[in-house]
Order: structure tokens, then sequence, then C-alpha cells
């Protein structure tokens, strides 16, 4: 489980209280800024514009 | 409610199946990709409630369908400023819920909840979201079961209504079914 706990300056946090490192990519194709945390092996979307939910390629970038 | 009660927005088409999991009936909504629809009427959503019967379609990859219920703001069609919660299959077994909100087309995320549930069947859902609190359950047949609650410290949006929808993969395979969907002011 993750769960936003400050909106501004955004701030998530695991089940057990840790504060996850918010990062922030451009999606190559959108070119949209894309703030995402990593977690359990996960890479989670946490801020960014609607396209960007359904779209592979920032996440590539990320894996690249 | 009549399907004039409705507005279907989204990428993707709908249709009548017949299927009828509380009895009630003999026929239940389909809407296949991301094709949601949104009752005309105005509510509270700070103060709103979503019962339904749903379930999705799950064979790995990306035939899957999201079970979507959407809590928008004012506009009869505007997405662009809504809660969104999902329940969203990661396996046949195991669902992601979760829930966040668009902000002038902008999504960010409120949390998510991993339950092991399979989505395939048909359940009775439950969303609410009283003083900005939002949560989701399902009926177990005796109780409502808990899947995740969180909130929106934000306070973002006060009036509109709510709606239900699919949000899968662009494909005929993503498929999201639901019946006897209330929609009213949460009052407990």
């Amino acid at each position: 489980m993750i769960r936003l706990v400050s909106e501004n300056p955004l701030k998530y946090v695991d089940d057990e209280g840790n504060e996850l490192k918010i990062e922030e990519i451009e999606c190559p194709l959108h070119k949209n800024k894309v703030k995402f945390v990593r977690y359990k092996d996960e890479i989670i979307m946490v801020q960014g514009k609607q396209i960007e939910m359904d779209c592979e390629a920032w996440r590539q970038a990320i894996k690249e | 409610m009549a399907q004039s009660d409705w507005n279907f927005i989204g990428t993707g088409s709908w249709n009548i199946i017949e299927a009828s999991p509380s009895g009630v009936g003999s026929y239940a909504i389909r809407f296949f990709a991301k094709m949601h629809m949104l009752w005309n009427g105005n509510a509270n959503i700070g103060n709103t409630e979503i019962v339904c019967w749903a379930r999705a379609n799950y064979v790995g990859g990306d035939r899957r369908g999201f079970i979507t219920f959407i809590l928008r703001s004012q506009s009869l069609v505007d997405l662009d400023n809504a809660y969104l919660v999902q329940i969203i299959p990661l396996s046949s077994t195991v669902i992601r819920v979760q829930a966040g909100f668009w902000l002038d087309g902008v999504w960010t995320l409120l949390g998510y909840q991993d339950v092991s549930l399979a989505i395939k069947e048909w359940r009775k859902y439950r969303v609410r979201i009283k003083n900005y609190t939002i949560q989701v359950e399902y009926y177990d047949g005796a109780d409502w079961i808990l899947l995740f609650l969180t909130d929106d410290q934000g306070n973002h949006f006060v009036s509109g209504a709510a709606g239900v929808g699919g949000r899968g993969p662009e494909s005929d395979y993503s498929w999201t079914d639901f019946d006897d969907i209330e929609i009213g002011e949460e009052t407990t």
C-alpha cells in the first residue's frame, strides 16, 4: 500500500510509514513531465497528465 | 434509471449483454476499453455513494478490464476534474484498489492497496465519499468488507455527479460489466 500524505510538496509513504522518493522524467513521446515512485519492484505514476497513465514510453525510458 | 439518464463518453464502446447477477431483470451493461457512463443528475460528490454489481475480464496481459468509478466535478462530460476509483486486476486472484483525482487534466494518486480477490466474478461493490474520505468495499453476502480507505486532504471537488465505466487497454478484449447501479447521497 502507498498513500499520499502531502500534496504540496508531493509526499507518499508506504504501509510502514516510510517516505517514498519522488522521481521525475519527461515522457519521450508526449514531452510531459511525469512524477513517479519505485515501490516493490514497480514504477508507480503518482502525478502527470492523463495520457501518461497508459503510456509505456516513459516507463520504458526509465528501464533504459 | 433510463439510458437518457446517462452520458456515454470515452474511447471504446458499450453494449447490453444477457446477465443478471442479482436476479433482478435479465440484462447488464458491458463497457469495452475506456468507455464510461456518467449520471446526468447532480450530487454532492463530497458525500456520495455508488453501489453496483460489477465484474471485469482478466486473462493476462492487455486482456483485462478495469472496474472504474468516477465522481466528477461540474460539467456532464468533464473528465479533467474528477475523483477516480479503480479496481485493477493484477492477476486472476489479486486486485489493486486505487484512488486518485484529475485536476485540470493532471492525475494525482491518492493511494492504492493490493488485495486477494478475483475480479472475474460478479460482486457487489460500494464506493463512498463522505467528508472527502473515500471508502471502497464489496459485499460478501453478509457484510460489507473494506477493500481500501483513503482521503482527499485537499478537498478538491464539492459538487457534480458520479458514474461508472471501464478503463482497460484499448482492446475489445478489455471489458467491464455492471448491473443494478445505484447512485445517491451517502447518508449513514
